[in-house]
């Protein structure tokens, strides 16, 4: 410990204390996180799954990311404490707290530098899922880069194993519905959920709990969420897995159709918004240029044509009335 | 506790009219908390106007809920429940006899099968009459609550036949008792308490017979019911499922997401 200098509580966890502490060797500033209540010794440091994930980091090809901030990296791990590189900048949940919501262009540069992190998760064959993705989770940092921080929930994927899930981890709203349990273990495609989830309450600023509200901000009630963008969200957090996206690969092109698809929505409204003032416009030039005419057909259909109308209903009102008749006189008789 | 909910129901492929009628109801009752109750009704298929039966069955539980439930919820709890089950005994011999007389006018037999089931807090009390079933679905596993009062039913029950067996015999689809045919007939009363969430699953014949537990599981589960919507996607996909596998008859299911 004597390593590391604490300098400020950055928050407080179900099971952990996370500090801000400043590495004394290379002087670097890194998050240390305390287990909270751990007696006993020999009890398994709870730790040890993150610490699995992270040291996982270094045999793989993530260099850039983890030199970048975009992913933390392991800076020590002892059984009651663990400490990962520091980064800084503003916190998603924050942020939307802030601003009650966030424009759809800022989500989906948000969005991007997401899918970029999780592909580089997640293709390999022995996939990492991340499985508690949320706001509180991304930080944005001074470049205006969307990363992940905390592992804690991440579990390597190994596609032989059948096995459920032993514990489940995950935030409620945000988890899929597999991390609950009982239905299979938790693959890619929890990410996939997750990341959608994360996606609608950043554009609507709503709890994800809360199901009413969920239903409504599916259901497209809120007009700042581009048709397109809830289409891909929604296909994000299918509950039945079969219906999501298969991996984050076919997401992101998807996700970088969105776009496309709005502009060519826009263009065609604005075109049709064209052709509409173009034709009101040319039947107002034809009708100015035949005012004369106009007026007098329509005068002579007031004088003539109009009652000659109503003279043609009063005789048709009138025989139904006798045919009414003559019913009811068969029905008496 | 939050409640999601849903009801789809098709008339199937060989019939034109949808026999079947359901209904869900949701409330919120002060102190005691949400009130919800389920129904499903299976108006006979090998009757004339079976629809009409089911129909006047849910018609008159509607009321139940609207009219004579409010006026019970002042009872103390302790005797609440044997209150309704007074009241439903009377309700289901106002029923009976309703039906049997729009038979006895028009020369023609009719009836239907009643599955029913009243939330309070975290009490449930059940009433069934005939095949429909109602499952409870929580987080785990997935749980028949309802006794079906079937020629197959009672085979089982006296060690004749396996369940197995039953499912392919034609006696399932012979009943024992159903609403609007003869006198009297006792139906399965059962109270309970709801321990955790939970997916309350109330189905005509039509559904249980081709859809396995399991399958209603993997659909139904309460961890799968994110919204309401995302409910009736699963039963929509539930019901084509069964039509794929030739199922003939009316298909009903109603879900109540009760989530503690």
């Amino acid at each position: 410990m004597e390593r590391f200098k604490i300098l400020k509580k950055l928050g407080e966890g179900g099971n952990s204390r996370a500090y801000l502490a400043r590495d004394k060797r290379t002087g670097d500033l890194i998050t240390i996180k305390f287990a909270k209540n751990i007696s006993a010794t020999g009890q398994q440091s709870p730790f040890v799954n993150e610490a699995d994930i992270l040291k996982e980091f270094g045999k793989r090809n993530y260099a850039e990311l983890i030199s970048n901030g975009r992913i933390p990296r392991l800076v020590a791990f002892e059984c009651d404490h663990i400490a990962v590189s520091f980064v800084s900048g503003k916190n998603l949940l924050e942020l939307l707290k802030q601003k009650g919501r966030l424009k759809e262009k800022q989500v989906i540069a948000i969005a991007k530098d997401l899918l970029t992190i999780f592909r580089a998760l997640h293709e390999n064959d022995t996939p990492i899922v991340y499985r508690d993705l949320k706001p509180a989770n991304i930080i944005i940092n001074c470049e205006g880069r969307a990363c992940l921080i905390d592992f804690g929930a991440a579990r390597i994927y190994q596609r032989k194993c059948k096995t459920e899930d032993t514990i489940n981890l995950g935030t409620i709203g945000y988890a899929a519905p597999e991390q609950y349990g009982s239905l299979g273990q938790t693959d890619e495609q929890t990410d996939i959920y997750c990341f959608g989830m994360t996606l609608l309450s950043l554009l609507t600023g709503i709890n994800a709990r809360d199901s009413d509200a969920l239903s409504m901000a599916r259901s497209g009630a809120w007009k700042n969420i581009s048709p397109e963008m809830l289409a891909f969200i929604e296909r994000c957090i299918k509950a039945d897995r079969g219906k999501r996206f298969n991996s984050f690969k076919e997401a992101e092109e998807s996700f970088d159709k969105v776009p496309a698809k709005k502009t060519a929505r826009k263009a065609l409204k604005a075109v049709k918004i064209t052709a509409l003032a173009f034709v009101t416009s040319a039947l107002v030039t034809v009708g100015v240029f035949y005012e004369e005419e106009a007026a007098k057909v329509i005068s002579n259909d007031l004088v003539v044509r109009v009652p000659a109308v109503r003279y043609r209903i009063s005789i048709a009102r009138q025989r139904i009335c006798d045919f009414a008749d003559s019913l009811i006189k068969e029905e008496d008789i | 506790m939050k409640v999601k909910a849903c009801i789809y129901t098709d008339a199937g492929k060989k019939r034109t009219v949808n026999q079947d009628s359901s209904l869900i109801k949701v409330a919120s009752a002060g102190k005691i908390g949400r009130i919800s109750f389920i129904a499903v009704c299976d108006g006979m298929g090998g009757l004339s106007k079976g629809e009409v039966a089911s129909c006047k069955a849910i018609r008159t539980l509607e009321n139940w809920f609207y009219e004579e439930l409010p006026l019970m919820l002042g009872i103390d709890q302790d005797k609440l429940w044997d209150a309704i089950e007074i009241s439903w005994r009377r309700l289901l011999a106002n029923i009976n006899r309703d039906i049997r007389r729009y038979g006895k006018h028009r020369g023609i037999k009719l009836g239907t099968t009643l599955t029913a089931l009243l939330q309070i807090g975290r009490k449930y009390m059940l009433m069934n009459i005939g095949d429909s079933r109602i499952y409870f679905v929580s987080r785990r596993d997935v749980q028949k609550i309802t006794h079906d009062q079937s020629l197959a039913q009672d085979k089982i029950d006296r060690g004749v036949i396996t369940e197995n067996e039953a499912a392919q015999s034609h006696d399932s689809n012979v009943l024992l008792k159903c609403l609007g045919q003869g006198s009297g007939s006792e139906p399965q009363i059962m109270r309970g308490e709801i321990r955790m969430s939970t997916t309350v699953v109330a189905c005509s014949d039509g559904f249980w017979k081709t859809i396995s537990e399991k399958e209603i599981f993997r659909a139904l589960c309460p961890q799968m019911c994110v919204t309401s919507e995302d409910m009736l996607d699963e039963c929509k996909k539930l019901t084509k499922t069964a039509m794929d596998r030739k199922e003939q008859d009316n298909i009903t299911v109603a879900s109540l997401c009760l989530e503690y």
